[in-house]
C-alpha cells in the first residue's frame, strides 16, 4: 500500500486531535483502582477451602443421618417359604406359616418403629421344646439348620389362600403360639407336640407322610446332651408334682421321663 | 535491543498488576482510538463518551485477555463493538458531518502551523481530507480509519470488524482510492 502513503501522511499531519486530559486522568485512575482491588483478593482466599470444609461436612453428616435413621420402607424381599406359591403345603409348614402370621400379626400392633427395625423371625419350634417333643412337632422344619438366616416377611404380600381345615389349625397354633412364652413342662410339651402331630394327621401330604417315620424315629430317640441337661431338672419338677395334688399329671410326667431316661436312677420311695 | 516494550508486554505487565504499564500503553492509543470515534461520530461529546466506555470496558476486561491476540485488534474490536452499539440506539447517528467550527476546533497546533501560510493551506487541505472522508460511505471509512489510526492490517481489519478478507480488502480499497482522488485535488 505504497501508493497510499501519502495519504497516511497528509492525514496524520492535519489529524492532531486527543481526547482531553480530564478524561485521561478519569481513565488512567480507573485503570488504577482496578489493579489495586484485586479481583476476589481476600474473597478467593477462603473461598475454596470455606467450600471444601462445607461439602465434606455435609457429606459425612449425610452419612450418618442415613446410618442412625431408621429405612423408610421395610425391605420387601423375602425368602420366606410363606411368598412361594405351594399349591399343598403339609401342615406342619402351615402351621409354621400361621405361627408366623401371628407373630407379625401382633408385631404390627406395636409401633411402628419396632415392626420396621426388627426382623420377623420364623419360629424356631426346636429351640423352644425339649427334645422328645421337638422331635415329633418339627419334623421338616427342624432339618433346617439353626443359624438360619432371618427371614423378613413382606408386609404387602398377602398370605396365599389357606387349604380347607386351615382355620381350626391355625386356632391351635395360635394358641401354642400364646403358650410358648410360659415355662412348660415336660408332659406339656409332648401333649402339645402330640397336637401338632394330631394337626399333621388331620390333613395329610405326601411330604407329612415321608416325615412321619422320622419324626416318630427321633422322639423314640432323643438327643442325649438334651438327657443330661434336662434329667435333674425334671426330676425336680417331678418331685413337685408329686407333692401336689395332680396325681394324673404326675404319673403321665412320671411315664414321659421313664421313656425318655430310661437308665437314670429314681428316688427309691417313689 | 528495543527499549519501548510492546502492547503485548505492556498488557502482559498490566494484567499482573503494573498500572505503569497501563499508563504506556494508553499513551500509545489515546490519540489513533480518540480520532476513530472522532470521525464516525457526530460531536466531540459523543466521541468522548465512546472513547471511555471502551477504555473502561479494557481496563474490566484485562484478565480474559488472550496473549495470543493482538492488542491492537482486540482494542478496536471493542472500539467496533461499541460504535455499532451507539448507532443501533441512535438511528439519527450516522457518518460524521463535520462542520466548519468543528475542524478548527478539532486540529491542534503542529509544527508548521505556526506558519501564516501553512496555517492556512493546512487548514484547507485538512478540511478537504476531512470533508472527503465524510463522503465515503460508513463501511469504507471505518476500514480506512482502522487502518489509519489504529495501524491495522486488512486481516486485523476483518477481525476488529467482523467482515471476511475479502471485503475489508475491498472496502479499504475503495476508499483509499476516492481519498487520493479528494487530495489531488488539492496537491
Amino acid at each position: 500500500m505504497s501508493e497510499f502513503e501519502p495519504i497516511y501522511r497528509a492525514l496524520r499531519e492535519h489529524s492532531r486531535e486527543e481526547p482531553s486530559p480530564e478524561i485521561d486522568r478519569a481513565i488512567r485512575a480507573a485503570a488504577r483502582r482496578a489493579v489495586n482491588a484485586r479481583p476476589g483478593g481476600i474473597t478467593r482466599s477462603w473461598f475454596q477451602p470455606m467450600a471444601a470444609a462445607a461439602v465434606l461436612v455435609l457429606g459425612v453428616t449425610t452419612v450418618l443421618v442415613m446410618q442412625k435413621a431408621p429405612p423408610t420402607s421395610p425391605p420387601a424381599m423375602s425368602t420366606a417359604p410363606a411368598a412361594e406359591p405351594t399349591a399343598g403345603p403339609p401342615p406342619a409348614d402351615m402351621a409354621e406359616k400361621a405361627s408366623a402370621q401371628n407373630e407379625a400379626r401382633e408385631r404390627k400392633e406395636e409401633p411402628i418403629e419396632y415392626a420396621e427395625r426388627v426382623p420377623i423371625m420364623q419360629p424356631k419350634p426346636q429351640a423352644v421344646a425339649p427334645a422328645p417333643a421337638a422331635a415329633a412337632s418339627a419334623a421338616p422344619v427342624s432339618a433346617a439348620p439353626v443359624s438360619a438366616p432371618p427371614v423378613y416377611a413382606p408386609p404387602a404380600a398377602p398370605p396365599p389362600p389357606p387349604p380347607p381345615g386351615a382355620d381350626q389349625l391355625l386356632q391351635r397354633t395360635q394358641d401354642a403360639a400364646a403358650k410358648r412364652d410360659q415355662p412348660m413342662l415336660p408332659s406339656e410339651q409332648s401333649s402339645r407336640t402330640g397336637a401338632s402331630s394330631a394337626a399333621a394327621a388331620e390333613t395329610p401330604t405326601p411330604r407329612a407322610v415321608e416325615a412321619a417315620p422320622m419324626a416318630a424315629s427321633r422322639a423314640a430317640a432323643p438327643a442325649p446332651e438334651r438327657q443330661l441337661e434336662s434329667a435333674e431338672s425334671w426330676l425336680d419338677r417331678l418331685r413337685a408334682l408329686k407333692q401336689s395334688t395332680d396325681s394324673t399329671r404326675y404319673e403321665a410326667e412320671l411315664k414321659a421321663f421313664k421313656q425318655a431316661h430310661p437308665n437314670h436312677p429314681l428316688p427309691t420311695d417313689w | 535491543m528495543n527499549a519501548d516494550p510492546s502492547d503485548h508486554t505492556l498488557m502482559l505487565r498490566y494484567q499482573a498488576g503494573d498500572a505503569a504499564a497501563f499508563d504506556l500503553l494508553y499513551a500509545r492509543h489515546r490519540g489513533g482510538l480518540y480520532r476513530y470515534f472522532l470521525r464516525q461520530v457526530k460531536t466531540r461529546e459523543i466521541a468522548e463518551e465512546l472513547y471511555q466506555d471502551v477504555w473502561t470496558k479494557l481496563i474490566a476486561a484485562r484478565l480474559s485477555w488472550q496473549p495470543s491476540a493482538q492488542f491492537n485488534t482486540w482494542l478496536y474490536t471493542l472500539a467496533h463493538n461499541r460504535l455499532i452499539d451507539h448507532y443501533r440506539r441512535d438511528a439519527r447517528a450516522r457518518a460524521v458531518e463535520f462542520e466548519s467550527d468543528d475542524i478548527e476546533q478539532l486540529h491542534a497546533p503542529a509544527s508548521r502551523v505556526d506558519e501564516p501560510s501553512v496555517q492556512a493551506q493546512s487548514r484547507e487541505a485538512a478540511a478537504a481530507l476531512q470533508s472527503a472522508l465524510a463522503t465515503l460511505p460508513a463501511p469504507q471509512r471505518e476500514a480506512f480509519l482502522l487502518s489509519l489510526e489504529g495501524g491495522l492490517g486488512v486481516a486485523e481489519i476483518a477481525s476488529s470488524a467482523g467482515i471476511g478478507f475479502e471485503a475489508a480488502k475491498s472496502r479499504l480499497r475503495y476508499a483509499l482510492n476516492k481519498m487520493r482522488l479528494a487530495l489531488k485535488a488539492y496537491a
